[in-house]
């Protein structure tokens, strides 16, 4: 547009003219003369327009009425016009201005009206849509949230570009405190994660894109912690027996709950019935686990049970531990492709060892080991176990607790001692003593890599895993520290002397003490949005980042034995005279739903048609679930394939999307293939069950380069606005691929250490959520 | 001094300090050294460059600004701008885009952001129909999108 007619004088295009112009009348050179030019805003419209239609319509009667009016014009003027227009156009700029205000000085306001119309639009400019991307970033950077929304509003351009922005939505998160760190993330109730909010709602219409998840779920986090500063309601739910509750887990469709009475029980979390009672186990269950509709338990029966969530029935029986299996965890597969490939079991016993077992998959075919009733389990039975992986020995007393993400296991024992073991090879790396009593919980945190470890010493220590040194030893407790939980800000300890305590997971410092409780300490919740503790007596709720004490969920209660929570709902195990029963706590009322806390009414894991057991499903299923605001821990959350994609792929997205990001969408079609790869691997290793004590055969045959993918997770993670050249990719990336995060809900039972947690992402995006 | 040369084959000359206001051309005089030679800045023209060069004169004794933001919260709530920058920056609006555009190719940081800020601030507290009004933007949803937009988007109205 800069290139004008090659007329000789220098020709200005319309709106420089008119710019010109503009400047003119605003700046203080401007001529004695220009002050009848009214300013557009202040002249009423709407009083001044009606005279001015009506002097127009009064012009057309008088034209169309008396035609011989005309000639009072002289004709010479009217000729004269084309001349003056060819004349005027080859004037210098600043000319013209003299000319175009002098004319404008003798035209009536109808005129100048007329020409402001004209003129102000010329001179509008859509900022958003016009500047180079990282400028209208900049300009969105100083958007409050409320405005950011109402510009979403304003077109289609703007709000392909707002809701494309997923860095812009993460700084909001951060902003608002919300962003949790990707291994905390990974440990989200999965309502809390970003694969939930993949998915539009089911009636979402077809021309346009889906919001970004990051700003659905900034949303939702918003909501949820808006809700949880509310009074919570309660449902209550009899169990019929007076046993103690050893373990419970709440999804958005089950609360699984089991006792010392060996039996395992599902309820609804909405209407309290009674949905399965499991029963196999021939000792009380003292640790379980449930994954999609796929529940493990361990028990003083030395067995370890998978049970089929949506059938009720017991499907693999696992013998090996020689005596009662203490804890487990299920391990999810390793962040971008590393191992596990699938998902594992790992579980500890108070025979001082620990063993990993695959995670049988749904529609599996049964497995039973022979003999596993009292005293006569065959020694060689785990090696003829295609299921069994390898057996951990080397504690000298029983094992207590574990966490385990990746390859990396921890273990606290009653041997005084924690031992960190890389579960891929069995080898122990580090024996970590320096508790003088047994040691009773464990924690990982894999942001610092680091864990820590509580013990009836009444101490905590922290130890880098890299070293096997320890880097604090937390002191302050006066007696047992039986449950612990790290959160990238906080590492909370909760202990039998009646008091929580909040530290820096980085210094040691002690940051806050949580009393209020009048005994030890016996369950305890902590995860991003809240810190809730049961104790004989009562179950309270506090703010751990204010260290205060926020309400009490249920007094005048006998023990509360185990207390678990997902999304906007928390549930509580506890005796009330000689009765024991279940409290769900549900936060957010009907009307504030819309969509937007957790879906009610997705009874979804027992709907879903899962097919046969291959990852694909997993990832199917997840993002069936995703849409329904997720369901429980460890839900496959790997990259929603672009193929696969609810959204319509091809045409609207593209039309916004550059060209540059079609590489994006190429090498993510390319990872799909290499994900179809994974899963024949898998299934091969089901045919041909891996040896005792060897390690897996795709592990070597993995053909990923971690270390590779690593570098260029890295370079993606930059924020674009940090870079001086624009970079497009996060806009398609931000709606093409988006991450899984996943996956474990904080700890349901309490034999396993609160931040265990096996989190993976995709290999692709997952890391955009990774910063 | 410094001499520029614009788009439209204007020179400027200017303080070398007033002209070290843009990154751009305070490396491109380490590069070339002193020297007598007017520099081009093919992208400006004389009007924008004329506006920019104000500012610099203006702001040539600011101290520099500190290089490393936060960047863990990279969002700019204070939208505040200087009463003199006010002043300078209150062009219509093709003026702005083009002090933007300058800003940004001339690598002034400070400038660039009273002028994404001043953008911000034309947003702020009005209404999409309003926004539109302001940039001339034709509205380009069905009314059912609207509608749909306008739900997915209104959560935050009481915040």
């Amino acid at each position: 547009m800069s290139e004008g007619p090659p007329s000789p004088p220098p020709p200005s295009p319309p709106r420089k003219k008119a710019r010109a112009l503009h400047l003119q009348t605003h700046g203080s050179t401007s001529g004695p003369g220009l002050h009848p030019l009214p300013s557009p805003s202040n002249s009423p419209p709407p009083s001044i327009s009606e005279p001015a239609q009506a002097e127009s319509s009064t012009v057309t009667t008088t034209y169309s009425n008396s035609p011989p009016e005309l000639p009072i014009l002289p004709l010479q003027t009217l000729m004269s016009l084309p001349m003056l227009l060819t004349q005027y156009s080859q004037l210098p700029a600043a000319l013209q201005t003299h000319v175009l205000l002098s004319l404008l000085k003798l035209s009536p306001l109808s005129v100048l009206r007329a020409t402001d119309g004209f003129v102000t639009p010329a001179l509008s400019r859509d900022f958003l849509s016009l500047l180079p991307t990282e400028l209208s970033l900049q300009i969105l950077q100083c958007l409050d949230l409320r405005s950011l929304l109402r510009c979403c509003r304003v077109c289609r351009n703007w709000r392909d570009l707002i809701d494309g922005e997923a860095p812009l939505w993460r700084s909001i998160l951060k902003h608002y405190k919300l962003w949790f760190e990707s291994p905390s993330r990974a440990s989200l109730p999965p309502s809390m994660r970003l694969s939930a909010h993949l998915r539009p709602p089911a009636n979402y219409l077809p021309t346009l894109r889906p919001p970004n998840p990051y700003k659905t779920l900034l949303r939702y986090r918003l909501r949820l912690q808006q809700a949880l500063t509310q009074c919570p309601s309660q449902m209550t739910i009899p169990l019929l027996t007076q046993t103690v509750v050893t373990c419970l887990q709440i999804s958005a469709t089950r609360i699984v709950s089991a006792s010392d009475d060996h039996t395992i029980h599902v309820h609804s979390p909405i209407d309290g019935a009674l949905l399965q009672s499991l029963q196999g186990h021939s000792g009380g269950v003292w640790a379980l686990q449930f994954v999609h509709n796929t529940l493990v338990s361990g028990s003083t029966d030395r067995t370890v049970r998978v049970w089929d969530l949506r059938t009720g029935t017991n499907t693999h029986v696992f013998a090996g531990h020689t005596s009662t299996v203490r804890c487990l965890q299920i391990v999810e597969k390793g962040d971008n492709g590393t191992w596990p490939r699938r998902r594992m079991i790992i579980t500890g016993s108070r025979d001082n060892s620990l063993r990993l077992w695959y995670l049988p998959r749904e529609g599996d075919a049964e497995y039973k080991s022979p003999g596993t009733g009292e005293g006569d389990t065959d020694r060689d039975e785990p090696q003829r176990n295609p299921y069994h992986v390898r057996l951990f020995a080397g504690h000298t007393s029983a094992v207590r607790a574990l966490a385990a993400r990746g390859k990396t296991l921890v273990s606290g024992s009653y041997d005084c001692t924690v031992r960190v073991w890389d579960m891929s090879t069995g080898e122990c790396r580090f024996v970590l003593s320096g508790h003088a009593q047994k040691v009773y919980s464990v924690a990982l945190d894999p942001i610092r890599e680091r864990c820590a470890s509580g013990s009836m010493d009444g101490t905590v220590r922290i130890w880098c895993l890299e070293t096997g040194q320890c880097l604090h030893a937390l002191t302050g407790h006066t007696s047992l520290v039986g449950l612990l939980s790290i959160r990238p800000n906080q590492l909370i300890s909760a202990a039998a002397d009646s008091t929580l305590r909040v530290w820096s997971p980085t210094s040691g410092d002690l940051l806050h003490t949580l009393t209020g409780h009048p005994a030890a300490i016996t369950c305890f919740l902590h995860d991003e949005f809240r810190v809730l503790s049961g104790s004989e007596g009562s179950l309270k709720m506090w703010d751990a980042d204010k260290g205060e004490w926020r309400r009490d969920l249920l007094t005048e209660v006998g023990g509360v034995w185990q207390v678990a929570g997902w999304g906007r709902r928390v549930v509580s195990a506890s005796n009330r005279g000689d009765e024991t029963y279940l409290d769900v706590f549900e936060w957010g009322g009907e009307t504030d739903a819309d969509g937007l806390l957790i879906d009610d009414d997705a009874l979804y894991d027992d709907a879903s048609e899962v097919s046969e057991d291959s990852d694909t499903a997993d990832d199917e299923e997840a993002e069936h679930e995703a849409s329904y605001e997720g369901e429980d821990d460890g839900q496959a959350s790997r990259s929603v394939k672009a193929g696969q994609s609810p959204y319509p792929p091809a045409e609207h997205v593209r039309r916004v999307i550059r060209q540059q990001d079609e590489d994006e969408i190429m090498s993510q079609s390319y990872g799909d293939a290499e994900d179809e790869l994974d899963v024949e691997e898998d299934i091969d290793i089901r045919h041909e069950p891996v040896r005792h004590l060897k390690a897996p055969a795709h592990i070597s045959t993995r053909a990923m380069e971690p270390g590779s993918e690593h570098a260029a997770d890295e370079a993606r993670d930059m924020d674009p606005w940090e870079l001086s050249t624009p970079t497009p990719a996060p806009r398609a990336r931000s709606f093409l691929g988006f991450t899984g995060q996943s996956l474990r809900l904080p700890s349901a039972s309490s034999s396993i250490a609160g931040s265990s947690r096996g989190s993976r992402g995709n290999r692709r995006w997952g890391d955009d959520t990774e910063t | 001094m410094v001499t520029l040369t614009t788009s439209d084959n204007e020179t400027f000359t200017v303080d070398k300090k007033v002209a070290e206001k843009s990154v751009l051309i305070k490396n491109m005089l380490e590069d070339v050294g002193e020297s007598d030679q007017a520099i081009p800045l093919p992208n400006v023209t004389a009007s924008v460059l004329k506006k920019v060069l104000e500012w610099c004169e203006h702001h040539k004794d600011d101290p520099a600004p500190p290089e490393n933001e936060d960047k863990d919260d990279t969002r700019k709530r204070t939208t505040d701008i200087s009463e003199w920058d006010q002043k300078f920056i209150a062009v219509d609006q093709e003026m702005l885009f083009e002090i933007i555009l300058a800003a940004n190719y001339l690598d002034i940081k400070a400038l660039l952001d009273v002028g994404c800020k001043t953008v911000a601030n034309m947003i702020k507290g009005k209404s999409p129909e309003e926004i539109r009004k302001l940039f001339n933007i034709v509205n380009d949803f069905t009314p059912e999108e609207e509608a749909q937009i306008k739900k997915e988007n209104e959560w935050a109205e009481d915040r």
